[in-house]
């Protein structure tokens, strides 16, 4: 890991003419050949773990393909009781955070710091957006009416026996999706908080860029569950 | 470099370099000969890494935003012709299009906004297995499900508890054997008995007759083992010593 050496404050080129901030400072750790190294594991270490990710959604998109192979009414009917609206504001929602969040990383690469707090900030909030549609508008009406997974469904007026399972797939995907969503505002966070302490700039931008990758897989597993449970029916 | 490979490699000897030289070699003593010559302690983590253009992410938000529009839109259409036409248009063609569009736009975040275009080539390959085990996951889980409904013929009648070793051989056509007396069963009713026989005997050599089929829960034939493991209706098991000439 990368410390800081704060008796060399001020050579290096700040990026700011007052305090010294860590960014200014950082060293790569003593480990590393050379900082690129350092950098680049990083960035694969990511990818590694984005490929899990990947695949614990490519179980539940599984599952979604049985149950739609074997109970297709059921799931033709399941689809109905989805609004696309709510589905598509997300999408949009998301699609704009994933721009602001690659926009945060380019300020960073540039030195432009508050720019790219701002960016955060926003993809921050898109985030909050993205939980407040789907629990006030989607979740609570549809938990309320008794559509709920598992042996918790109570909703009298399903035309299918097998209507349960989409709502447990349907559940289970978006809901698997949100605590991502949620992980990734923690994340986003952080890094707001640490970015406005001077961490972060050209010369040390990893863990932005890794929050970063992070926060595209949860867009691209949403592209990717939006079509499946919204609009195919 | 030239050096000479066959003797012993001289390690370096700091001692006797200059200071020049001794900076030179603590900063890459294995000699991996780095790229950048600025990748010391600070600096060159951002020098020489890509910065996406600004037009380049506005371009591909556009063009992600009307992708979803569109799928959305294919999708209203579907149900609007579906309904105005009374079609019935299969729903491979819906889930086609939605996920080709997907396909599109997940190609476009990966590309741009995570920056994979511009990685390093491994950060790609990664991303490219884990498809392919997304490929796996679902392919082949598709393929089982696909022929679910298949029986085989020589599985379609009643089976017999023990398995289809058909410990009760019979002419019953209700019960179901074992695939290779089901091939045999089906050349015998192709050819007749007699021609059977023939060819059985020019594969196997079996002086004319042919031997019943082992039953198929057992690999080795055994007898005598067990009192009554072989009733009265069952075929003797016998084993390679003893006689083939005989009693069928």
């Amino acid at each position: 890991m990368s410390s800081i050496n704060p008796t060399q404050g001020g050579k290096l080129g700040a990026q700011s003419d007052g305090p010294v901030l860590p960014h200014d400072t950082i060293e790569k750790g003593h480990h590393w050949r050379a900082k690129d190294d350092e950098f680049d594991a990083g960035k694969l270490g990511m990818w590694l773990f984005l490929g899990t990710e990947v695949l614990l959604f490519a179980g539940l998109f599984c599952g979604y393909a049985i149950m739609r192979m074997l109970y297709p009414e059921a799931f033709a009917n399941g689809s109905h009781y989805l609004n696309w609206r709510w589905g598509g504001l997300n999408t949009l929602v998301l699609l704009w955070s994933s721009y602001t969040i690659a926009s945060a990383i380019r300020h960073t690469q540039l030195g432009n710091r508050g720019w790219a707090t701002i960016n955060l900030v926003i993809t921050w909030f898109c985030a909050l957006f993205f939980i407040l549609i789907k629990f006030i508008f989607e979740y609570a009406p549809k938990w309320a009416e008794g559509k709920r997974p598992g042996v918790l469904f109570d909703y009298a007026y399903a035309q299918h026996p097998m209507e349960p399972m989409w709502w447990s797939l349907y559940y289970a995907a978006t809901g698997i999706h949100a605590s991502h969503v949620i992980i990734g505002m923690g994340l986003i966070g952080w890094l707001i908080y640490k970015n406005m302490r001077g961490w972060y700039g050209p010369k040390n931008y990893l863990a932005m860029e890794n929050v970063g990758l992070y926060w595209h897989i949860v867009d691209l597993i949403w592209i990717f569950l939006f079509p499946l449970l919204y609009l195919i029916h | 470099m030239s050096h000479d490979t066959t003797q012993p490699h001289d390690r370096p000897d700091p001692s006797q370099m200059t200071e020049a030289e001794y900076q030179d070699y603590m900063a890459d003593p294995h000699a991996f000969h780095p790229e950048h010559h600025g990748s010391g302690e600070h600096g060159g983590d951002g020098e020489g890494h890509h910065v996406t253009s600004l037009l380049l992410l506005r371009v591909v938000l556009g063009i992600l935003v009307l992708f979803t529009i569109l799928t959305v839109a294919a999708s209203r259409l579907e149900i609007w012709a579906a309904g105005v036409f009374e079609l019935q248009i299969p729903a491979l063609v819906n889930v086609f299009i939605a996920m080709s569009i997907a396909t599109i736009k997940a190609t476009f975040v990966v590309a741009i906004f995570m920056h994979l275009k511009w990685d390093n080539r491994l950060n790609l390959i990664v991303f490219l297995f884990t498809l392919m085990g997304v490929g796996l996951f679902i392919g082949l889980t598709a393929l089982d499900l696909g022929h679910r409904n298949e029986i085989y013929d020589w599985k379609a009648k009643q089976i017999q508890p023990g398995g289809l070793g058909n410990l009760t051989r019979g002419e019953d056509e209700t019960i179901s054997v074992a695939i290779v007396e089901h091939a045999r069963n089906k050349a015998i009713q192709k050819y007749g008995e007699e021609e059977f026989a023939k060819k059985l005997a020019e594969k196997h050599d079996h002086h004319g007759h042919h031997e019943p089929l082992r039953s198929a829960n057992r690999s080795r034939a055994t007898h005598g083992l067990t009192v009554g493991l072989f009733g009265a209706g069952e075929p003797d098991a016998h084993d390679d010593k003893s006689d083939h000439g005989g009693d069928h």
